[in-house]
C-alpha cells in the first residue's frame, strides 16, 4: 500500500522530467516514449533499492543510462532521428497564447531555432544542459546522475550555453539575410 | 555608449546573469557595465532571450504512457490528487526540507515545553522549618487577635450595647403594662 503510494508520487513528480530528458536526448517521440515507460517500470522494480533522498538522482541516472544505451545501439540508424517534433511548438504556443499573430510567429520561430540548436549540442553538453535548464537539477545532482565531476558539470553547462547562443546567432543572421 | 572588450570571465558573468544563476554582486556589476557599453547590453539581451525560451522547454509526458502502465497492473497516479497524496508528494519532492522542518518543529515544541515549565525552587530543611515557625507565629498572632476580639465582644460590646438597651426596653414595656393595668 505504502509502496504503491510512494510509486504514484514518484511517477507524478518525475514523469515530465524523465520524458523531457529522453525526448531531447533521443530527439524522437517514439523512442522517448519507450525509454520513459522502461524507466517507470524500473522504478517499480527497484523501489527498495533507493532511498527517498536519492530518488531524483537514481531516476535521472537510470534515464540517462537507458538513453545512452539506446543511442549507442541505434548510432547506425541515424536516419531515424527526425528532429524534435513540431508538437512541442504547439505546446509552447498554447502556453503562451497571444492575440498578436506577429508575436506568435516570432515565438514559434524562436522555439524552432532553440530546439534545432539544442539538437546540435554535443551529447555531453546536451545532457548537462537539459538536466540543469529544463529539469531543474542542481550541479551536485547532475554530477551524481551522470557520474561526472562537479567541475565538469559547470564547464559543460557553460560551454553548452555558449554553443547554443552561437548556433542561435547563426539562425538570426540567416533570418536577416 | 562605448564598446567594451569582452573577456572570458566577464562573458561567464553575463551568461550567468542572463540565465538567472549569478550572485547579487555579479548582477549589479554586469547591469552597471551594460548601462555603459552597448556590446555588453546586446550580449546580455541575447542570452536573456535564449534563457527565457529554454526555461519553458519542459515536455509533458503523454497520458497514454500512464494508461499503458495501468494496463500492465502498475499503480499509476490519479489525475486529481487528494490532500494526503499532495502531502506525501511534498515529502517525496523535498525530503531534506521535510526532515529539517520536522526537526525544527520538534526542537521548538521541546524548548517551549521546557521554558514554560513552572519554576520550582528547591528549599533546604532549615528554610522549611523557618517558614513553618513563621507561619505558626503568624497564625498565633491571628488567633490571639481573634480571642481578644471575642472576649471584647462578649464582655464589652454585647453587654453594653446590645443586652443593656434590650433589657432597658423590656423594662419600660413592663412598667407601662403594670401601670396601665386597672387595679
Amino acid at each position: 500500500m505504502l509502496k504503491e503510494q510512494r510509486y504514484r508520487n514518484l511517477i507524478q513528480t518525475y514523469k515530465n522530467k524523465i520524458y523531457s530528458y529522453s525526448r531531447y536526448m533521443l530527439k524522437n517521440k517514439m523512442d522517448a516514449d519507450d525509454i520513459t515507460q522502461e524507466v517507470m517500470i524500473r522504478i517499480w522494480n527497484n523501489m527498495d533499492r533507493f532511498s527517498l533522498f536519492a530518488a531524483k538522482t537514481w531516476i535521472m541516472k537510470t534515464t540517462n543510462n537507458l538513453c545512452i544505451d539506446y543511442l549507442r545501439r541505434n548510432s547506425a540508424q541515424k536516419k531515424r532521428e527526425t528532429g524534435i517534433d513540431d508538437e512541442f511548438e504547439e505546446c509552447y504556443a498554447a502556453h503562451n497564447s497571444s492575440d498578436n499573430p506577429h508575436n506568435l510567429v516570432h515565438i514559434n520561430m524562436m522555439m524552432t531555432n532553440v530546439k534545432r540548436a539544442l539538437e546540435k549540442l554535443p551529447e555531453e553538453f546536451r545532457s548537462v544542459f537539459i538536466l540543469y535548464q529544463i529539469n531543474g537539477l542542481k550541479y551536485r545532482e547532475i554530477s551524481k546522475s551522470l557520474d561526472i565531476p562537479l567541475n565538469t558539470v559547470k564547464v559543460n553547462l557553460l560551454r553548452a550555453r555558449k554553443y547554443l547562443q552561437k548556433e542561435l546567432k547563426g539562425y538570426r543572421t540567416d533570418e536577416v539575410i | 555608449m562605448k564598446s567594451f572588450e569582452l573577456k572570458n570571465d566577464l562573458k561567464k558573468k553575463i551568461i550567468a546573469v542572463a540565465y538567472g544563476d549569478a550572485g547579487i554582486l555579479d548582477k549589479i556589476y554586469v547591469h552597471l557595465l551594460a548601462r555603459k557599453h552597448t556590446n555588453i547590453k546586446l550580449e546580455l539581451e541575447e542570452y536573456k532571450q535564449t534563457a527565457q525560451f529554454v526555461h519553458s522547454l519542459e515536455a509533458e509526458c503523454p497520458d497514454e504512457l500512464l494508461s499503458n502502465l495501468k494496463l500492465n497492473k502498475y499503480p499509476v497516479p490519479k489525475t486529481k490528487n487528494s490532500i494526503l497524496t499532495d502531502f506525501f508528494s511534498i515529502i517525496i519532492n523535498k525530503p531534506a526540507a521535510s526532515v529539517s522542518i520536522t526537526v525544527i518543529l520538534f526542537i521548538t515544541v521541546t524548548l517551549s515545553i521546557i521554558l514554560n515549565r513552572p519554576f520550582q525552587k528547591q528549599y533546604t530543611e532549615t528554610e522549611i522549618m523557618q517558614a513553618n515557625e513563621q507561619a505558626r507565629y503568624a497564625l498565633g498572632l491571628v488567633g490571639s487577635i481573634m480571642n481578644e476580639t471575642k472576649e471584647k465582644l462578649e464582655k464589652e460590646v454585647i453587654k453594653e450595647y446590645v443586652v443593656k438597651p434590650i433589657s432597658g426596653g423590656i423594662e419600660i414595656v413592663n412598667r407601662l403594662l403594670i401601670k396601665g393595668e386597672p387595679k
